[in-house]
């Protein structure tokens, strides 16, 4: 009975040993991303002690205490609403972040193509008093060559904004193979790792850890096998799988489909094939991105084309100076008409050019001579063309704002839902200094109780040794 | 029992506080800009109109640059149409005497001469050019002057065209010229140089040194007053025209005036869409700082407690 004593004393020893150390361990992890508070599972253990003896018709139960492992402070449906409102939130930061560079690149009211227009309106319409001006000529000119400036330099900024989706998008996919990679590595050492240890803890932390990143990268779904391991697959139980239990399957981008996105192909390292683009993580809201970009450029160069042809059309029904008919004002470098944004330039060379007179006399059959002072073309410009324009960039400036604006708004709501998620899950996971503290104080009275338990042995089995 | 970890709480509260300093620091902004909007997409619907109302307003600034153009060549006009028409009043005076029959044929040589004179500074004023440099009475080809002597010695107008209508309204305009050939001509349809000129030849018909015949003077009655009602009816057009062009100046002082208005009211409509509302944005500033304050001094209280500290 007493050699029971001394075994449950000693169990009881040991077990508050290893929960003060996993108590120390918690408190020194405190601020350590991705870990998670650990407690030593305790089991009422009789094989310590002396097990159930039948003693003078007595059952006396002396059972000592053992340690039935080391158990992670997890909760499943926590950490998965972590990774689907983590998700969520970096699709739309990302899509937010590039829209807003759409609408930084077409301008304010009086940068960009906006404030060009406004001023080439405003040229028009005061050369209008003084059809044969100079000075105001040279404005109307400056003003056109202005707004030839303002779409290059648009289509430019649109472009660089394009080439940033994708290479953003190409380090998202990086970051995603190199999950995988870690993923797989991470399941490798799982599987020889025996449950329960404060190793094995390490590694499920560090596992959860890379499939939080991951899946902010993309939407995931996660099949769990023995001793933690992970089957990743990507948006849900029937894509394309990712982390296999032997294998995994890289990412790729692939060349531009007809709608001039990249593909995202699977299993790029052996046989590449394209996968559903998803809708979710980083990668998707780049994707959306991507195609808002190449629209809002599509619209810039259909915009461009339009403002050329109305400005061109009005000014070759009229004259100019010298009583020629009026040439294009907007042109390209290699003289074909205007294809896009990108290569508009204004190509009139003198102030004279510009055809302020109509093509005829008022009498409708004399040829309007050089020289004359006659504003009626200024005045069909100012009519015909000044609206459609106006109008035109307020429309590609109105929707970049609104989407913008919408995209920024679901953004900051998606936040505060990851925050809020990463919160709950960190309280239920993280450490609690201020619990650690009680539960060190805990296991410390623990551990002298246990060693009183022994004393008290020690003393018994001397009172029994005297009596002999 | 809700469970808090330390880490998480630091970090929470920490992002609490980021987030009232980042409000702070945009009221901040917008109250040193004095723009509520820091780019449209903080309100789009608002940004649209403000942009409606700042292309108002600059259409009507360039209404009203168009009409201090048409105003400078209606001033220059309208003084060259008052100075011609005193012109015109001398030589009727000038013609009246010399239709006396008590003149000799050497006294009208002398007053031909006199109206001779007097035509050259009708052509200089009929030739008036504005501020701009542009002739005021050439039609649309003010780039030459309106009237010129043809190969006869006979003057002439030149011009072509109408003068353009500037536009200074949304659907108005103002004509900024006239044609010399309108405004300048009898109501027989004889240009006014053309009757200074005929008027000459008449006085001009007898040679100074010679005594008037019978039939010269019969044909000389007839040409003066022929050249009398001309000159009349040129009196009372041009007289007309320098009233059409007086009431044109007012028409275009008033439209100025309300353009004045139109941009005033514009910039104030557009102001209250995209301006920072001062007054409000000044409580809500004190407003957060004092909860940022607040959030500063519960974070350093709750963060000092600690299990720990009491061990």
């Amino acid at each position: 009975m007493t050699s029971d004593l001394f075994g449950v004393g000693l169990s009881g020893l040991r077990a508050a040993r290893v929960q003060l150390e996993v108590s120390s361990s918690n408190v020194a992890n405190a601020n350590t991303p991705g870990y998670t508070r650990r407690s030593a599972l305790l089991i009422s253990d009789a094989a310590t002690g002396g097990g159930y003896v039948q003693y003078s018709g007595i059952t006396s139960g002396s059972a000592g205490v053992r340690i039935d492992g080391i158990e992670r402070g997890y909760d499943q449906f926590l950490t998965q609403d972590v990774r689907i409102t983590g998700g969520r939130a970096a699709n739309t930061d990302a899509r937010a972040q590039w829209l807003g560079e759409i609408e930084g690149a077409l301008g304010g009211r009086e940068a960009g193509i906006s404030g060009a227009i406004a001023q080439f309106v405003d040229g028009i319409e005061r050369l209008s008093a003084a059809p044969t001006s100079t000075p105001l000529r040279g404005e109307v000119l400056a003003a056109a060559d202005n707004l030839a400036a303002a779409f290059r330099e648009t289509a430019n900024r649109m472009e660089n904004i394009e080439d940033g989706i994708e290479g953003t998008l190409e380090a998202s996919v990086g970051t995603v193979n190199a999950k995988l990679e870690q993923l797989q590595e991470i399941n490798r050492q799982l599987a020889r790792t025996q449950e329960g240890t404060a190793s094995g803890a390490a590694l499920l932390d560090r596992r959860d850890a890379a499939l939080d990143e991951l899946s902010q990268e993309v939407p995931i779904h996660i099949e769990f096998l023995s001793k933690g391991r992970v089957l990743v697959r990507m948006s849900d139980e029937s894509g394309p799988e990712l982390v296999g239990e032997t294998s995994v399957s890289a990412l790729a981008l692939g060349d531009p489909g007809g709608d001039g996105l990249p593909t995202l192909q699977f299993n790029a390292n052996f046989a590449p094939q394209d996968a559903p683009i998803p809708t979710g993580g980083r990668i998707g809201g780049l994707y959306s991105a991507l195609a808002s970009t190449l629209s809002a450029k599509e619209n810039l160069d259909n915009f461009a084309v339009q403002t050329a042809d109305l400005v061109n059309g009005q000014h070759a029904a009229g004259v100019d100076l010298n009583g020629d008919p009026g040439s294009a004002i907007f042109g390209t470098t290699t003289g074909n008409p205007v294809t896009g944004a990108a290569d508009i330039i204004m190509a009139l060379t003198d102030p004279e050019q510009i055809a302020s007179a109509a093509a005829l006399l008022e009498d409708g059959v004399t040829p309007t001579p050089p020289n004359q002072e006659d504003n009626r073309n200024l005045l069909a410009m100012s009519a015909l063309v000044d609206a459609p324009l106006t109008a035109g960039i307020a429309r590609q400036r109105g929707d970049a704002s609104t989407a913008f604006s919408a995209a920024r708004d679901r953004a900051n709501i998606a936040n505060v839902a990851a925050v809020d998620a990463d919160t709950t899950r960190a309280n239920m996971t993280g450490v609690s200094l201020d619990e650690e503290a009680a539960n060190l104080i805990r296991y410390q009275q623990s551990y002298e109780a246990a060693a009183r338990i022994i004393a008290t042995a020690r003393d018994t089995f001397d009172t029994l040794l005297r009596i002999r | 029992m809700l469970r808090i970890s330390t880490a998480s709480w630091y970090v929470g509260q920490v992002n609490h506080m980021a987030r009232l300093q980042g409000e702070s620091s945009q009221l901040q902004t917008s109250i040193a800009t004095g723009k509520r909007m820091i780019s449209a997409a903080d309100d789009p619907v608002a940004s649209a109109r403000a942009d409606r109302f700042a292309r108002l307003e600059a259409d009507s600034a360039n209404w009203k640059a168009n009409g201090d153009v048409a105003s400078r060549r209606l001033e220059s006009s309208s003084d060259a149409l008052s100075a011609m028409a005193s012109d015109i009043t001398r030589i009727r005076e000038l013609a009246l005497v010399a239709a006396n029959d008590t003149q000799t044929p050497a006294d009208r040589h002398i007053v031909a001469a006199e109206i001779e004179q007097l035509t050259d500074g009708l052509l200089s004023l009929a030739n008036r050019r504005d501020s701009d440099g542009r002739y005021v009475f050439a039609g649309a080809a003010s780039g030459q002057p309106a009237y010129a002597r043809d190969g006869g010695g006979s003057i002439v107008w030149q011009g072509s065209g109408t003068a353009p209508l500037a536009p200074i309204g949304a659907d108005r305009t103002v004509s900024v010229g006239d044609r010399g050939d309108v405004l300048f001509a009898a109501d027989d349809g004889t240009s006014l140089f053309a009757a200074a000129e005929e008027l000459i030849a008449v006085l001009r018909a007898t040679p100074s040194d010679q005594a008037e015949t019978d039939s010269a003077r019969a044909d000389r009655k007839l040409g003066m007053g022929t050249a009398l009602d001309r000159l009349d009816s040129l009196q009372s057009n041009l007289s007309e025209a320098s009233a059409t062009q007086g009431a044109r100046l007012q028409q275009l002082d008033a439209t100025t005036e309300r353009l004045d208005i139109d941009i005033l009211e514009a910039s104030i409509a557009r102001g209250a869409l995209e301006d920072t509302d001062i007054t409000r944005a000044i409580v809500d500033l004190e407003r957060t700082l004092t909860l940022l304050q607040a959030a500063q001094a519960g974070f350093t209280r709750i963060s000092g407690l600690s299990l720990f500290e009491r061990l």
